[in-house]
């Protein structure tokens, strides 16, 4: 749980001083705001200002879908000029950290897109509804089969692997469900868990799609989160997978390990070292593992 | 003990209606994983839960215990103190889903027990030549998640308002059915099942009669002798 600190590798804090230097196209307000405070300053956004329940519980209803909230919607509910639309976004910002223990990190890529990342871990699977506890045990398998393939998988190589622990994702399955393929290469990928790229096609390969770690997954689950889970789910004790670790946290933190041999690289192969009979997931066990979630 | 009360009211928000066992297993590993006592018994646990409402009240949500006339259990239950027409406008949810919400709800509020059949629910919908309306499989699952979230209240074949459509929309379903939900006479809260008198059929809570009639026997609306049985 402690090692979190390389999630926001990634993301940015969207602190109050980013959100005012606003480096969007846009109406040229920033330059009359900026005359404005030479001359007289703004006061501050009250704390009791009456549209920051508004824009809070806006947030809130969309934390549970998980999909990125745009600044833009706070900033129309905010309303007022930009001055204020910023300061009243950065005020929420400071209640939901204080309050709920949320923070809100800026996506890489234009369209200044946010996600709400929780300052703690679940603590058990209770946290989650029954409806998100299968889900969130499907995306742990994945991101854990994927971390142990240094962060970037082939989806047929995820499926292959997935069909080994009796999962097939073009059919319903008991525990996890039905439409595993679409939750997979849609819901996940929307919600920022999963990214997922095209292979550029050349004369000599089929196109393939890739996947790896969304930025809502490198913020919100640290290393240790996965190889605790990755232990259960292989049947090995955490310390058999110490070598994906020091990898993982190499690729997170290059300048500090600049001097490993290049032997230390090397991945698990999953297909070959473990065999269906190994993987095979009964529902009982798959209902377990959501206990390890947290 | 920040940190704990944070990630409880962010389970209490994820799941919005919860039983004391669901509380409990929720608690346990959070006290734990962050070394803290956990509060026991209802009292701590009520005065742990008071604690975290009084800072959000500010931002129109509640924390609030209820008591489910149907299922006789308790719930603590997070909703929104001012509920707009648009609360249901789930990030989620098609415009016909919230539809099929409001559908729901008045089939059940306009019903006289404040019920409808299990199989009503997706049966005789009419979504208004909607181009797209959902799925049976869909309306299942939706009306699944609106009676986990305490939206509704399933017991035996009938589907209920649950304990968070009473809190959170006591004010649309007093403005809107006030032929079917009226206010119990004894505190002026909503009263939709509960106890009627024999004589005059006037609704009032088990308990708020229960009490009136501690040094009453007669009916506090047509004043005639109470006859009907205050255990269930």
């Amino acid at each position: 749980m402690a090692s979190r600190t390389r999630n926001t590798r990634r993301t940015q804090n969207v602190a109050a001083s980013q959100i005012e230097d606003d480096d969007e196209p846009g109406p040229s307000t920033r330059r009359s705001a900026g005359r404005g405070r030479r001359s007289t300053p703004q006061p501050e956004v009250e704390r009791r200002d009456e549209k920051l329940p508004a824009i809070l519980n806006y947030i809130l209803r969309h934390i549970a879908s998980k999909v990125p909230i745009k600044m833009s919607q706070l900033q129309q509910l905010s309303g007022g000029n930009n001055n204020e639309q910023n300061q009243r976004v950065a005020a929420v910002m400071e209640l939901l950290k204080e309050h709920y223990g949320i923070e809100l990190k800026q996506l890489p890529g234009p369209g200044k897109r946010l996600i709400c990342i929780a300052d703690s871990p679940i603590a058990s699977a209770y946290e989650l509804t029954k409806q998100q506890r299968p889900v969130y045990t499907l995306l742990y398998i994945i991101l854990t089969f994927i971390f142990m393939r240094q962060n970037v998988v082939e989806d047929e190589q995820l499926f292959r692997f997935l069909n080994l622990m009796n999962i097939d994702v073009n059919e319903t399955h008991s525990y996890f469900g039905e439409n595993l393929k679409k939750l997979i290469e849609e819901t996940f990928v929307k919600q920022m868990y999963l990214k997922r790229e095209r292979q550029p096609i050349t004369s000599f390969s089929e196109p393939k799609i890739q996947l790896s770690w969304g930025p809502r997954a490198e913020a919100e689950i640290s290393f240790d989160d996965i190889i605790a889970f990755s232990a259960k789910l292989f049947r090995e004790d955490p310390s058999f997978f110490d070598q994906q670790l020091n990898m993982a946290r190499r690729l997170a933190n290059p300048e500090a390990y600049t001097q490993r041999t290049p032997s230390e690289t090397s991945s698990v192969d999953l297909d070959k070292d473990w065999t269906e009979q190994d993987l095979d997931l009964s529902d009982v066990e798959a209902s377990q593992l959501e206990n390890e979630l947290g | 003990m920040d940190k704990v009360r944070r990630a409880f009211l962010r389970a209490c928000i994820n799941h919005s209606c919860l039983t004391y066992d669901l509380i409990d297993e929720i608690l346990t590993p959070l006290c734990e994983m962050h070394k803290v006592t956990k509060p026991n018994g209802t009292e701590e646990i009520k005065s742990f839960v008071a604690e975290i409402e009084q800072t959000i009240k500010e931002f129109h949500q509640a924390l609030t215990f209820i008591k489910h006339p149907v299922s006789g259990q308790d719930y603590l239950v997070y909703y929104l103190t001012d509920p707009t027409p648009d609360i249901h406008l789930h990030p989620n949810l098609t415009a016909e889903e919230c539809q099929y919400f409001s559908i729901l709800l008045d089939k059940v509020a306009n019903n006289e027990e404040c019920k409808c059949l299990w199989n009503m629910a997706y049966s005789g919908i009419d979504f208004k030549n909607s181009a797209k309306p959902p799925k049976k499989m869909r309306m299942q699952e939706l009306l699944n998640e609106w009676i986990d979230s305490g939206y509704f209240l399933e017991d035996g074949d009938y589907i209920y308002l649950g304990p968070r459509s009473i809190l959170e929309l006591e004010f649309y379903l007093r403005t809107n059915y006030s032929e079917t939900i009226k206010e119990c006479m004894l505190c002026r809260h909503l009263v939709l099942w509960d106890i009627k008198c024999s004589e005059c059929d006037i609704k009032l809570h088990r308990n708020c009669i229960r009490k009136y009639l501690r040094t009453r026997s007669n009916c506090p609306s047509c004043n005639k002798q109470w006859n009907t049985r205050l255990s269930v």
